[in-house]
């Protein structure tokens, strides 16, 4: 079913919405569940939300791209949930992520003040939108989808140090940008 | 900080619809694209190590991040692949890093090794018998690097750092290019650590040819290489790691009192060799040996018997089984390497003798003895700069990781010979660490200087490339570091001996700018100079 019509029984109150979006976004939401916390039930839970937090926004909200608005949810429930568990559960994904995005933060001596969310995201999106493809989609799938880096190595059939090492760059790169721009977090 | 990455990670979750629609499929990574040629011919399938054979074209490069280069090439928007690559100069690292503590780097690279200096020799004339003296004028092909940091600590408690000065370089090369370590002015005596080898192993005829054997080593022949070797901290794990070997037990044949007659010096050497009946419950692995015939079901591993006074002469000859005994090793002498029935000799002699021992007391003995008849050849003097003990971890480290001791056995070792491991861990690339402590005071700063001498990488002359002539000089800012680096800078002391052909420090002799401030951010800095003539 396209998303528009699926948006539509969002917007009719029709439960059969949850179902369609299960059956076309559910493996979407889950990998992105899964590869934040690794825990399969925490995981199918998460997707669960989603649904239900989906649910509860639409309407008022339309979103114009359906995949990435629910993905977002999902990323946000997920490291929500690591937000309050990780003193009790070993997320590695999560662990993992976090520990790697600590390298793109800049050093607090050079900051002008600090920003929010949106400015943090805005710059983020100036900064990936100076690279090439390659490096850009590289970050994504790896910070917005949450791709380990073995996978990523197999999926751009390249070896797993040279997936980390431009990873590396990136993330220098990233942490040199915020810090050229004033902003800190 | 967990707040601050969480922070980090919201933003990339706001991320626009656009962005993450096109990362919803992958792409491949483009790698830097090679062009190389190896000698092709199967008869040298297994080069000696140390010799590089072949030919680097430069095609593309990755990083987008990279400053312009002054544009003394086309084609080149960052530093040669050079044929010989000596590796970057790298960055100190503390095993214990502590947040309070910063570090300034101020890098000097010094071209005074290139200046010409006269060597005077002789030589005894082939005619006369006279002694004939000659000189001639030669140079270092490489740069005085002094490598300074100032560590700084904002607590107010003293913290003691567990420090690493990483360099590249082989054991072989190693009294040419190892760092002097000096703190607040005062010598330190550190520990040296060896890292495993550092390359890889290619087939006959090269990365990306036409097999997939693993005959041949690929020393790491790029920066990105030494990249990805140090990037993820497990080369560093690894050579930290305690390297052991069980006491396993072999069972010995050795070939004793060995000589052989000769008509005179250009008749062929005899040889001598050691039959036995192959068996999958146990592992041939020698020390001496180094030919190798199949017959009639029965395995032949033979030796060319040496020269008196040659410089091998007197070396074990011990063929050793690891997990059982054939039972029916014999000895045989042969006219020259080929150990066919037809092939034998009366004139060589020597006696075969069977013990048991364990393979790491065999190790130590030719440790030992390897000691004593090939490591002068290094540097020409019977010194070396590597202790027996290390040179035997290495030997261990390289046969279970690499050997027939190893899970993965590389077919350039599946012969079992280990004089070619020996050999070969004398001229391996590697990552060698200077171990020492530091102690900085509550509140102040100190001082640590490094210096050495750091060869160039380089194509050969006779391959006519377009970096022929040209030597480079790497510099990895913080590759593999955990200190918190704030400032860079970078000096050339060109001494009238050099012109820069390309580099991405920004110096410019010609205007004066000889020094200049870095960005820690930048990983790889890049010198590539001509000699002036």
């Amino acid at each position: 079913m396209q998303d528009e019509r699926i948006i539509e029984l969002y917007f009719m109150r029709d439960e059969s919405a949850i179902e369609h979006t299960e059956y076309k976004y559910g493996s979407f939401c889950r990998a992105i569940a899964d590869r934040i916390l690794g825990v399969y039930e925490d995981s199918e839970e998460c997707v669960s939300d989603t649904w239900l937090r989906a649910w509860s926004k639409m309407p008022p909200e339309r979103p114009l791209n359906l995949k990435a608005w629910l993905g977002r949810i999902t990323r946000n429930l997920s490291i929500d949930r690591w937000n309050k568990e990780h003193a009790k559960k070993r997320y590695t994904g999560a662990q993992v992520l976090l520990d790697e995005l600590k390298e793109c933060v800049p050093s607090s001596f050079s900051v002008e003040h600090e920003c929010e969310v949106n400015e943090l995201s805005q710059a983020i999106e100036r900064w990936l939108k100076s690279l090439d493809k390659q490096d850009r989609v590289l970050f994504m799938r790896r910070y917005w989808y949450a791709i380990s880096v073995n996978d990523l190595a197999i999926e751009c059939k390249a070896n797993a140090k040279t997936v980390a090492s431009k990873l590396y760059r990136l993330r220098k790169s990233l942490k040199r940008y915020l810090e050229k721009e004033g902003i800190s977090i | 900080m967990k707040d601050k990455s969480k922070k980090l990670f919201d933003g990339i979750t706001a991320l626009s619809d656009e962005l993450i629609e096109e990362a919803a499929s992958p792409v491949n990574i483009k790698r830097r694209t090679w062009v190389k040629w190896t000698a092709a011919a199967a008869s040298v399938a297994v080069l000696i190590s140390g010799v590089l054979i072949g030919v680097f074209a430069f095609k593309g490069v990755g990083d987008s991040e990279a400053p312009a280069a002054s544009a003394a090439y086309t084609g080149h928007d960052e530093g040669s692949v050079f044929m010989s690559y000596a590796g970057p100069v790298l960055p100190l690292n503390a095993l214990n890093a502590d947040d309070s503590i910063t570090a300034k780097r101020e890098l000097t690279f010094d071209f005074e090794p290139l200046r010409k200096y006269e060597v005077t020799d002789e030589y005894p004339d082939p005619k006369t018998g006279e002694t004939v003296e000659y000189s001639y004028f030669t140079n270092d092909n490489a740069s005085l690097v002094t490598d300074s940091y100032v560590l700084t600590n904002s607590s107010d408690k003293n913290i003691t750092l567990d420090m690493l000065y990483p360099f590249c370089t082989s054991f072989s090369d190693l009294y040419k290019y190892s760092p002097k370590i000096t703190v607040d002015g005062n010598a330190v005596e550190p520990e040296l650590i060896s890292g495993g080898y550092a390359g890889g192993f290619t087939g006959v005829y090269g990365n990306g040819g036409r097999d997939e054997t693993t005959y041949n080593l690929e020393q790491p022949s790029s920066f990105l290489e030494y990249e990805e070797l140090l990037l993820d901290g497990s080369y560093l794990d690894n050579a930290l790691k305690e390297v052991s070997l069980a006491d396993t037990p072999v069972v010995v044949y050795e070939v004793v009192n060995y000589r052989a007659d000769r008509e005179d010096k250009n008749s062929p050497n005899p040889s001598i060799g050691l039959a036995y009946t192959p068996g999958d419950e146990y592992t041939p692995i020698s020390y001496g040996f180094h030919g190798y015939h199949g017959e009639d079901g029965k395995h032949t591993q033979v030796f060319s018997v040496p020269h008196e006074g040659m410089k091998n002469d007197g070396m074990s000859k011990c063929l050793m089984f690891i997990g059982g005994d054939p039972g029916d090793v014999e000895i045989g002498f042969y006219k020259t390497l080929d150990t066919s029935k037809t092939n034998k000799s009366e004139a060589a002699y020597g006696e075969l003798v069977r013990y048991e021992s364990t393979l790491l007391n065999m190790l130590e003995r030719f440790t030992d003895e390897f000691y004593e008849f090939k490591m002068y050849e290094n540097s020409g003097t019977e010194e070396c700069a590597v202790s027996e003990q290390m040179y035997l971890l290495e030997v261990i480290r390289t046969l279970t990781e690499h050997g027939v001791l190893s899970r993965d056995v590389k077919d350039r070792y599946s012969s079992g010979w280990l004089m070619e491991i020996f050999n070969e861990v004398n001229t391996f690339k590697r990552v060698l660490y200077e171990r020492f402590s530091v102690t900085v005071p509550a509140g102040s700063s100190v001082r640590i200087e490094v210096k050495m001498l750091k060869e160039a990488s380089f194509d050969f002359d006779c391959a006519h490339t377009e970096a022929a002539g040209i030597s480079g000089y790497d510099t990895a800012v913080s590759l593999g570091s955990s200190l918190n680096f704030t400032s860079l800078a970078a000096n050339i002391e060109d001494r009238g001996l050099v012109e820069i052909v390309r580099d991405n420090f920004g110096f410019d002799i010609a205007k004066g700018i000889k020094h200049v401030e870095l960005d820690t951010g930048t990983e790889r800095y890049y010198l590539e100079v001509r000699e002036l003539e």
